[in-house]
């Protein structure tokens, strides 16, 4: 007796029948079906609306065209904002992840309190970028704040830093990087723990250094963590901008204004819809051209496992 | 079952559905919804349903709904949301500065067209005229009912002036005065600024430019005069106070955090919102003076707050029961309790004689400066376009404050900006 006449597997076999007749291009389909529909309608759908709104004339009655794009362009808080995001993006993202590689190698080893010195690189991470924001916010203060009392202490001149246009980016750039930083610190910690040890110990035994080590062993393996973090470190440059609503809501005088408030601003404090679209389809395309600029640069020079 | 049968059983069906829908509507109670955002802190939530709660008791055929939306902007988002959504409310507590705005959207209706009897004429009379500026349009329709409204006063540090061996009841009076005191201040005394005017948006130097005689905007909302030489000279005497006399921080002084500055004595005097008055009154750790803001040409003050707003979009029996709601909520004796629980003005002098008031400003004097003020009082810079207009005013303000271009130059480029935005109003 085989196994066909035992009759066992009949029964299933009637039962996926049907679904052996679909041709496979439309199987597959069938199977993509549910995603699709999610992000066409969250992502998709959205977007293309963006896109027609950003078209329309600035007033009704005007003809469709780049309208709004001209205004954009012309708007001298968009070009600030736009190079206030630039600048914040490059010094911002770099810092982070370099920090977040150094304090994730130092919390790697074994050492009395590790998971205290892991949870306090991370504590920023966890907490509300709002209520973060008012911590600050109390301690930039010029007159009580904890960090201008510092500065006095060491006999330097105190400083209203959120209320000076020359200054208040970079102590934005400090937020950032201090909520940013214990994030990436964990994606980190997770690759290093996937690095095997027997590299580390076959070189030990070779004789290399621990720098020559970090920079021909650890570094590279963390490459493909590095990529995945950078794209997502520059997107969230341009996308966390919740602590401006809580510290300086872009001033003073628009220096500390980033695209992405501004499109909040144009769209819901001054009700230019079709303005804000335009700025969000321009914002979407920089997004868009970065990451697929970071992946082709990136990912012939990394050694994937 | 016969055919019979079956029909019998959806009838018997259909009349207890109806039967379960019917206490909905048989008894014809109007719903309404009042959106509202909190400003000031204090367990205001309560105080607001407790109002709400016996206007419901007065008119028991119309259910409010209260909701708390978070902060003026986001009243405002609401509101738009819910429009566009065709579901309008028929009340909203919104920036009186907003009026222009939310007429050019169609937003909102005036309450003339549903004031009736000639007590409701009088009612929408009854109001003080400093804050119905902000209220009222150049034609004469009235378009918002003042609520949770203030005005900025002077709070000073009594111990400092005594330190100091000033008159501790005595402020500065003049924009000089105001200047010489804070040297005195500053030098005398622990404190490490004379003089705190928050620069975080525009509504100081308002008050500023009104001291010198210079009105911002127009009274119709259609044009702006941003840089006239009061203007000017205002904003120069302001940036000034930080950049020549050194009697001011230096940078933009960000109101949120003015008020724990002040407590910890590191201000002498500073302006703030009487909307902290309570605030300040209970947390100062030293005696506090509560006064008019200086002047200079005048005194002056702008208004600042709220007003409520009825929508165009409500049906008209929910605009009937909401134009009832406004009308209770100004009632002397509701707008008294108002005011105690947050030091926001009373809008009409006949609040100011409802005994829990009189009481309270018999006992504390600050509550009353902000009322006598009002005849220095006048309407806040309020356009069409006002997110933008006042967006520019506020980088404008900060931009002079921070010692990054005169005055003169920050106002003259502004005027030209605001004239741009408000061209198309003009046509």
């Amino acid at each position: 007796m085989t196994l066909e006449d035992s009759g066992f597997r009949l029964p299933r076999r009637r039962l996926l029948a049907p679904l052996g007749r679909i041709p496979d291009p439309v199987f597959a389909w069938l199977i993509l079906l549910p995603a699709l529909i999610g992000l066409s309608t969250f992502s998709i759908v959205p977007m293309a609306i963006g896109i027609w709104n950003s078209l329309q004339g600035a007033r009704s009655g005007e003809p469709m065209g780049l309208g709004q794009y001209q205004a954009m362009i012309g708007d001298p808080i968009f070009s600030t904002a736009l190079v206030n995001n630039l600048l914040f993006s490059v010094v911002t993202v770099p810092i982070s992840l370099a920090l977040a590689m150094l304090m994730a190698v130092l919390v790697n080893r074994r050492f009395h309190g590790r998971a205290l010195a892991r949870l306090a690189f991370f504590t920023p991470a966890m907490l509300p970028v709002v209520g973060a924001a008012s911590i600050w916010l109390f301690m930039y203060q010029p007159d009580f704040g904890v960090i201008n009392s510092l500065l006095e202490t060491l006999g330097l001149a105190r400083q209203n830093l959120l209320g000076q246009p020359s200054t208040v980016l970079p102590a934005l750039m400090v937020v950032m990087v201090w909520k940013e930083a214990g994030f990436f610190m964990l994606l980190y910690l997770a690759a290093l723990q996937s690095i095997p040890g027997e590299l580390n110990e076959a070189a030990v035994l070779e004789g290399a250094g621990g720098w020559y080590r970090f920079r021909r062993i650890t570094f590279p393996l963390l490459m493909p963590t590095t990529l995945f973090a950078l794209i997502i470190a520059v997107a969230n440059s341009f996308k966390h901008v919740d602590f401006l609503f809580v510290m300086t809501q872009g001033g003073p005088a628009n220096a500390s204004t980033l695209l992405l408030y501004h499109i909040w601003d144009t769209a819901f404090i001054q009700f230019r819809p079709g303005y804000a679209a335009a700025v969000s389809t321009f914002l979407v395309t920089i997004l868009v051209i970065l990451a697929v600029v970071q992946i082709r640069l990136l990912d012939r020079r990394i050694h994937y496992r | 079952m016969s055919v019979l049968n079956r029909m019998r059983l959806c009838c018997g069906a259909a009349a207890i559905a109806v039967g379960l829908a019917a206490p909905a509507g048989a008894a014809g109670k109007t719903e309404i919804t009042l959106l509202y955002p909190i400003a000031v802190g204090g367990p205001l939530e309560a105080v607001i349903n407790g109002l709400i709660d016996r206007f419901e008791a007065a008119h028991p055929d119309v259910e409010v709904e209260a909701v708390y939306a978070g902060g003026y902007r986001d009243v405002e988002v609401a509101a738009r949301a819910a429009i566009a959504a065709g579901d309008a409310p028929a009340v909203a507590l919104m920036e009186a500065t907003q009026m222009f705005e939310l007429i050019d959207l169609g937003f909102i209706t005036p309450f003339d067209d549903l004031a009736a009897t000639p007590e409701d004429k009088a009612w929408l009379g009854s109001f003080y005229p400093a804050f119905m500026s902000n209220s009222v349009d150049a034609d004469g329709r009235t378009w918002g009912i003042p609520f949770q409204r203030s005005t900025a006063v002077q709070y000073w540090n009594k111990a400092y002036f005594r330190d100091a061996g000033l008159d501790p009841e005595v402020p500065p009076a003049t924009w000089d005065e105001l200047v010489a005191m804070s040297k005195i201040l500053q030098d005398k005394t622990a404190a490490d600024w004379g003089i705190g005017i928050p620069s975080s948006s525009s509504w100081m130097y308002q008050s500023i430019a009104l001291q010198n005689g210079a009105s911002l905007s127009a009274p119709d909302g259609r044009s702006a005069d941003l840089d006239s030489t009061a203007a000017i000279e205002a904003l120069q005497w302001y940036a000034d106070l930080s950049l020549v006399h050194a009697v001011q921080s230096p940078g933009v002084i960000a109101a949120a955090t003015l008020p724990q500055a002040f407590f910890e004595g590191k201000y002498a005097i500073i302006w703030q919102s009487t909307g902290s008055l309570t605030n300040v009154l209970d947390n100062a750790p030293f005696d506090v003076g509560v006064g008019m803001l200086p002047g200079n040409r005048q005194r002056g003050a702008t208004a600042g707050g709220a007003n409520l707003y009825l929508f165009a979009g409500a049906p008209e029996a929910e605009k009937a029961a909401a134009f009832e709601l406004v009308k209770f909520l100004t009632q002397p004796e509701q707008a008294a309790e108002w005011t105690i629980a947050t030091g926001y003005v009373a809008p009409s002098p006949v609040d100011w004689e409802v005994d829990a008031l009189k009481d309270l400003t018999a006992r504390v004097s600050g509550y009353a400066v902000a009322r006598d003020q009002l005849e220095f009082t006048d309407r806040m810079f309020a356009t069409y376009a006002q997110g933008r207009t006042y967006g520019l005013l506020n980088a404008a303000v900060q931009a002079a404050v921070t010692g990054q271009a005169p005055a003169a130059d920050v106002l003259g480029r502004l005027q030209g900006e605001v004239e741009a935005v408000l061209a198309p109003y003009r046509k």
